[in-house]
């Protein structure tokens, strides 16, 4: 009893191999249905979603930090449909966005170039240069998508739990490596593992729900909420007295934490809530 | 390009990059001229530190200063009381009376504070009429920072102008405090206008949540409280009896808190229990509604609608509530209230006693106190201000405090004083620095407040952002850099007619306001665009005008402290200040350059 995360190189096979491990397994396969969700929840498309969590961002998107919104809200919806356990993910970046826990198994598929480009000439009818400069600006997009938002190195096998290189190895090889994996007992659901994961998920929904007016480190623990933020910078366009700059920053730091309690009270699962505000800091 | 030209352009580089990406506070930056451009030889030692003694900064000192004694002693609470009794009921009237009022406050005074003045009236009023709130916020808002317009003083960036009014090493005839009123006064009647037609377009229909303060908030915790009932005695109610035969504490779980005294014609805010209740007294209890009936009932009382004799005594700003906690080693552990006299001695009204799983709203000043036991406490704030300031800590508060000690007796000379400062300014025409700080003086001399709470009011952040930037436009101006760059943008767009320049830099004001420090931005353009003024043959002076007026355009900002502060109370979100916010960007922009252009002579 598991959470599977394939994480895959393009056409390294990584589909089928969750496919095949999810039937195997008799476990639930997802992927798509998260970008869906988070399509629905923003009002976009799922084009512009797949498109957030794939493309590496640009100067004006690091500035404006416009990936990070999709990115917290796919976190969280992958989060509500694991937890439920016994589920295989090959979504994007299941690697990095689902926490280290030992109840989730982390594989990475990887395929020898050569293979890849063979593949992709029989089914998209390219030719060799077309097919390896898709294949390396693929690599490269997907390398620097995790590099930017997690400062992590895809290529890193310290990121899994196993690494497995399709080519001498079939496919069927290797979704019977993953199955005998998953079924020894270090990958057992515990209560334990179950409750960090409802505690993790809670807390990345409740980082969506509050995103709208601030952005926060959000902690839970058995549905005790710890939230971490800061009032946004102010401005002034005249002189303004010590005193009063002092009440703003209270009124606004109250403000502040009814907007979010108000918000956090409704989320079923949540029982305390303790919120740490910075006070804003002013300009003029 | 001279050597001195090619540094100051490096640090013009370097200054407008610290204030896009805000890596340093601006007045960070501001204090880094001052040691940076004296270090590479740009301007003198002397020169540095000259933004410290500036026009400016004494100005912005003194108007802080006197702000602080008005605010200390009541004044503009007073000049609120009738404004709002006066808006009534029409929507237009209330936009029109509060707005032009927190606009006129404004001109003198910080512009949140205007705003922070009018907040909880205008959200009473708008609950009262049925008006969303949102309707009325945003213009008292835009108008709080359109007031900063109408006197020289009322932004940073207008109070800098006469320091930076230098071209060619000559200083350029100052702005008097009123130069530029006819304008600011157009812009505030336009923004008003603006809202009061067009207001149900551009602003939602939307109610953010009051501010209830400390004392309604603390009174819903205690489910034994509803709020506070005023009560008439009856002329007929001949029993003159005292508090303690009435027993309407314990009979009818409510407490008087203050009792007026019609025959002494006496106010009593700290009601003992051999204190006598005679006809055509009237009172004030704080309890359940219903123990108020009962109590009206049995005695024949009258129940006011709301406060009337204690309005004013009573209200938020003058007196409230406050939880307290008995400290550790407090001298009142093991004692009652009664025994230690706890009223004579701490002036405030007990309400409540939280005690273990107890409340205890009767027979309180009976029971023996403890360590750790909560006390709901009514007074005056200020009675709150000295008990919390003794030196023995008997009592820990729990709640904030909201009002502080204030000193009333003294606004008459808070307003002679700043009347003293302007008569200065407008008759004898003495220079704004030395008249506005004789007005401050003569507040600390005759003690509207001490010279500890003036030093305290002070707001050092614009202080030296002032005092850091204004050498920064010296350089800019004194090694020729500004009449460079002005020449080069001339050359390459040729030279247009002064209304246009004047509406270029307008624009180009505004839009540098919402990107970097206001202040910053009039210290980066003045020089600049009064090098391009001479050049195509306008008045340089209307174009430093144009500047600082313009560094005031920040309606679209939600992040502006003023629109911060009515952001949730009106309900608003960021995208109704942009589209409400960019009408009003556009209007500021044509009511200031067609003022200028009809009556200013450009």
């Amino acid at each position: 009893m598991a959470i599977i995360t394939i994480s895959r190189g393009c056409f390294s096979h990584g589909k089928e191999i969750a496919e095949k491990t999810a039937e195997m397994l008799g476990y639930k396969i997802m992927s798509r249905e998260i970008l869906l969700d988070a399509a629905q929840f923003f009002h976009i498309s799922e084009k512009e979603v797949l498109k957030s969590i794939h493309d590496a961002p640009t100067i004006l998107e690091r500035l404006t930090h416009g990936k990070e919104k999709y990115l917290l809200y796919i976190q969280a919806a992958l989060l509500q449909h694991v937890k439920n356990d016994n589920v295989v993910y090959h979504g994007h970046a299941g690697h990095v966005l689902l926490p280290d826990i030992s109840t989730i198994f982390k594989v990475r598929i990887i395929a020898d170039t050569d293979e890849r480009i063979k593949f992709l000439k029989q089914t998209k009818n390219f030719s060799s240069d077309k097919a390896r400069t898709f294949i390396e600006e693929e690599d490269k997009q997907r390398s620097r998508w995790t590099q930017y938002i997690y400062n992590l190195d895809i290529n890193d096998p310290k990121l899994y739990d196993m690494v497995l290189k399709v080519g001498k190895l079939s496919i069927q090889d290797a979704c019977d490596i993953i199955c005998a994996a998953v079924r020894t007992h270090t990958y057992q659901t515990t209560d334990e593992a179950m409750k960090t994961l409802e505690d993790i998920a809670l807390s990345s929904y409740i980082k969506v729900a509050i995103q709208k007016v601030c952005q926060a480190e959000v902690s839970s623990i058995g549905g005790n909420i710890h939230i971490k933020t800061h009032c946004p910078k102010i401005k002034k366009s005249s002189y303004t007295s010590t005193k009063m700059q002092h009440d703003t920053q209270e009124k606004l730091m109250g403000n502040l934490s009814k907007e979010i309690s108000d918000i956090v009270h409704t989320i079923d699962g949540v029982k305390e809530v303790i919120i740490d505000i910075l006070p804003p800091s002013y300009s003029c | 390009m001279t050597p001195e030209m090619i540094l100051t352009m490096t640090v013009l580089a370097f200054v407008i990059f610290l204030f896009v990406f805000e890596w340093l506070r601006v007045d960070v930056v501001g204090i880094m001229m001052m040691v940076l451009l004296p270090l590479i030889g740009v301007i003198t030692p002397k020169e540095a530190f000259v933004g410290l003694s500036s026009n400016a900064v004494c100005s912005i000192i003194a108007v802080i200063i006197i702000g602080a004694g008005l605010d200390k002693t009541g004044v503009m609470n007073q000049v609120a009381r009738p404004i709002i009794k006066l808006a009534g009921k029409s929507e237009k009237r209330i936009i029109i009376l509060i707005s032009s009022t927190v606009g006129i406050i404004s001109s003198m005074m910080q512009n949140i504070g205007a705003a922070a003045l009018f907040l909880p009236a205008a959200q009473r009023i708008s609950k009262r009429i049925g008006v969303p709130t949102s309707r009325i916020l945003m213009p008292m808002g835009f108008c709080a920072i359109i007031g900063g317009t109408i006197t020289l003083i009322g932004a940073s960036p207008t109070i800098l102008l006469n320091d930076l009014m230098v071209l060619g090493g000559n200083k350029l005839e100052p702005f008097g405090l009123f130069t530029q009123t006819p304008i600011g006064i157009c812009l505030l009647f336009s923004a008003i206008l603006y809202f009061s037609f067009f207001g149900k377009f551009v602003l939602p229909e939307a109610g953010g949540e009051a501010d209830k303060g400390v004392t309604a908030s603390l009174i819903e915790e205690y489910r034994a409280l509803d709020t506070m009932y005023e009560l008439h005695i009856p002329a007929q109610w001949e029993k003159s009896k005292s508090l303690e035969d009435l027993g309407i504490r314990t009979k009818f779980l409510l407490t008087i808190i203050a009792i007026n005294v019609s025959d002494k014609k006496e106010k009593i805010f700290v009601p003992r229990s051999v204190n006598v209740l005679s006809a055509n007294d009237d009172i004030v209890v704080v309890g359940k509604e219903k123990n108020v009936l009962m109590l009206a009932e049995e005695f024949g009382w009258q129940v006011k609608e709301g406060l009337d004799v204690f309005a004013e005594s009573l209200s938020r700003t003058n007196a409230g509530m406050a939880e307290t906690i008995v400290s550790p080693r407090s001298e009142l552990i093991g004692k009652t209230m009664s025994s230690v006299n706890f009223k004579e001695f701490y002036d405030v009204n007990p309400i409540a006693l939280f005690k273990g799983n107890k409340i205890f709203y009767g027979g309180l000043t009976h029971v023996k106190l403890q360590m750790g036991d909560t006390l709901l406490l009514q007074g005056p704030w200020e009675k709150f201000h000295m008990l919390r300031n003794r030196p023995q800590k008997t009592l820990t508060f729990s709640s904030a405090l909201e009002g502080e000690i204030m000193r009333p007796q003294k606004a008459s000379l808070a307003v002679t004083w700043l009347l003293i400062a302007l008569a200065q300014i407008i008759f004898l025409k003495i220079q704004l620095s030395v008249a506005l700080m004789s007005g401050a003086l003569g507040m600390i001399v005759t003690g509207v407040l001490s010279i500890d709470e003036a030093y305290q009011s002070v707001d050092w952040m614009t202080v030296f952002l002032l005092a850091g930037l204004i050498p920064l436009g010296i350089a800019f101006e004194k090694t020729g850099t500004a009449a460079f760059i002005a020449h080069g943008i001339l050359g390459l767009i040729g030279h247009p007619p002064p209304i246009i320049l004047l509406a270029v830099i307008g624009i180009l004001t505004s839009f540098f306001t919402l990107v970097i420090s206001n202040v910053g931005a009039t210290v980066l353009l003045v020089p600049l665009c009064m090098n391009m003024a001479v050049i195509a043959g306008g008045d340089p002076r209307m174009a430093a005008l144009v500047v600082g007026l313009s560094a005031s355009n920040t309606f679209v900002l939600p992040t502006h402290q003023v629109n911060a502060l009515i952001m949730r109370p009106g309900g608003y979100r960021t995208v109704d200040y942009a589209r409400a916010g960019a009408i009003m960007t556009v209007l500021f922009l044509f009511v200031e350059l067609s003022i200028l252009y009809l009556f200013y002579g450009i």
